[in-house]
């Protein structure tokens, strides 16, 4: 099976899904999806995913397991994912750190959680969880936030304490960061130095929005800044190889920009990671 | 559980927060940005259902719209990890809280069953396909149907008359075959007569077209048998040629 460790890859899209598999353009390392949006899921775009799957190896980034929620694990639910994970030879399956679903409903985006000592001991019980019933280490992303609610902790310790507590794996996103940076007027470089860098697993990056002269939404709709690749840039030094996933989600520009930004960070990569790993193999 | 009373309650206001617009946290948040959170969440369930029914969305007022969709989300809890799947809770949600007369649009829950079903049949997980032969007797082999499909009985046209000129004052009792094609996964529907509905459903039960003839005569008095098994012989020639048909029964 060919690694994907220090290589590029891109968050697979409907809306491109024709394109990209009728084009040569667009050529990532490997993709990632949301399971959600796939589970359940026949006809033409089970055709489209199937095909899409044989040709790039996979990762899942989940998006209703709601790991921060007051409500249940949902277990039908992990059922079939543990099975799709399976099914699909799914590389590395991670999920975001906030709840998506509360007093039984579904919200279906990703609000933040308390930082607080009672969430993360939740949190770290619930990820065991998880990985126990999965089988496999799971890693867990810091979001992007517009507002701390109820804090009583510092964001760093509160994701140090569940990733440690848990022992799972930290998908570390270095746009989240420069937004969460920016919003709540911290330095990125010291909150990265902060992480449990070790066990950082993946990474993604992406474009933002600054909506308010004080606040910038992660949107997933915007070409990554060149402060997002110097942040990104600083984090491949101080962490291990591991998979990079661009994140765009919607305003999809050309492919061949696209596959400009994976250049970029490709090669960043390999400025980094390369040489180092090559002299120690 | 771990967590105390007090942060899942703050966490609960939050959620509620972002279904019904009703802010009932102070300090806990930065109250200048915390309706970033609102108009997110609310985006997405809205533009899952502007998609999933593009006809019910054009032919509503925005302010009609905006109630329902802000009222469903508000009230009714989604079950469906899958937002997706959304627009089938929204449906039935119509149908539990009598929309149709609240709003007085006696097509809205035609409409909407029309719109999620086009939906739900393009997305529903594959269907094992039955074997079958290619060649056979029309009359008395057993025809093997596509499973993957759904006859919706409704009282308004809405499959065929844009809402604006359906005739409330004229409910009738319209079939539609809705289908996804095997090969390329598209979605057909087709305007089908009662006697046609009936046959498919019989063919379901492994009987001939012959058969069906026979015991549809007592429904529907055919005055020449003969004839009337001759039309629904074209009739299901047809749907092979449309791929609804498959072939005949092993």
């Amino acid at each position: 099976m060919k690694s994907i460790q220090g290589k590029t890859g891109i968050g697979f899209r409907k809306d491109f899904a024709e394109e990209f598999l009728n084009e040569n353009i667009l050529q990532p390392n490997f993709i990632e999806v949301a399971p959600e949006n796939w589970i359940d899921m026949g006809g033409y775009w089970k055709k489209i995913f199937d095909k899409v799957t044989e040709q790039y190896p996979l990762t899942c980034h989940g998006l209703s397991l709601s790991i921060g929620s007051p409500d249940e694990l949902d277990w039908d639910f992990l059922k079939k994912l543990k099975l799709f994970l399976k099914q699909y030879k799914v590389r590395i399956y991670s999920e975001h750190l906030s709840y998506a679903k509360c007093d039984n409903a579904h919200l279906y985006d990703l609000l933040p959680i308390p930082f607080r000592e009672d969430a993360v001991n939740h949190i770290v019980e619930r990820i065991k969880n998880v990985q126990d019933f999965l089988e496999q280490k799971i890693a867990i992303e810091n979001v992007s936030y517009y507002t701390t609610v109820a804090a009583e902790m510092d964001e760093p310790t509160f994701i140090s304490n569940i990733v440690n507590g848990a022992d799972c794996n930290l998908l570390l996103d270095v746009n989240n960061v420069y937004v969460n940076a920016f919003n709540h007027k911290y330095d990125a470089k010291e909150f990265i130095k902060k992480l449990p860098l070790d066990k950082v697993a993946y990474i993604h990056i992406a474009g933002h929005l600054q909506v308010e002269e004080d606040l910038i939404i992660d949107t997933h709709g915007e070409n990554i800044i060149d402060p997002v690749f110097d942040l990104f840039d600083y984090t491949t030094r101080l962490i291990k190889p591991v998979p990079v996933l661009l994140e765009r989600d919607f305003n999809f520009p050309e492919f061949d920009e696209l596959q400009g930004e994976l250049n970029r960070l490709q090669k960043i990569c390999n400025n980094v990671w390369t040489p180092k790993h090559a002299a120690t193999n | 559980m771990l967590l105390q009373t007090n942060t899942k309650k703050i966490q609960s206001k939050l959620a509620d927060y972002c279904r019904t617009g009703e802010l009932t946290l102070t300090t806990e948040v930065n109250q200048k940005h915390v309706h970033h959170y609102r108009r997110l969440v609310y985006n997405i369930i809205d533009d899952m259902l502007q998609s999933a029914f593009p006809i019910f969305y054009e032919y509503a007022d925005t302010e009609i719209w905006d109630e329902i969709v802000n009222t469903f989300f508000s009230t009714h809890a989604c079950q469906t990890p899958h937002v997706w799947k959304v627009p089938g809770e929204f449906y039935q949600y119509a149908c539990d809280k009598n929309l149709k007369e609240k709003y007085n649009i006696p097509f809205l829950e035609d409409l909407l069953l029309f719109e999620w079903i086009e939906l739900d049949i393009h997305t529903m997980k594959d269907e094992e396909f039955p074997a079958y032969k290619t060649k056979g007797n029309w009359s008395s082999d057993v025809l093997v149907v596509n499973p993957e499909y759904r006859i919706l009985s409704v009282k308004y046209p809405v499959h065929t008359t844009a809402p604006i000129n359906i005739d409330v004052s004229a409910p009738g009792q319209y079939f539609i075959l809705i289908y996804r094609e095997p090969k390329k996964g598209s979605v057909q529907f087709l305007d089908i007569s009662i006697l046609y509905a009936l046959t498919i459903e019989k063919i379901e039960e492994e009987k001939t077209l012959s058969e069906i003839v026979g015991e549809l005569q007592t429904i529907f008095s055919f005055p020449d048998k003969a004839f009337a098994l001759e039309q629904i012989i074209n009739f299901c020639k047809d749907l092979q040629q449309k791929d609804f048909v498959l072939g005949f029964k092993k």
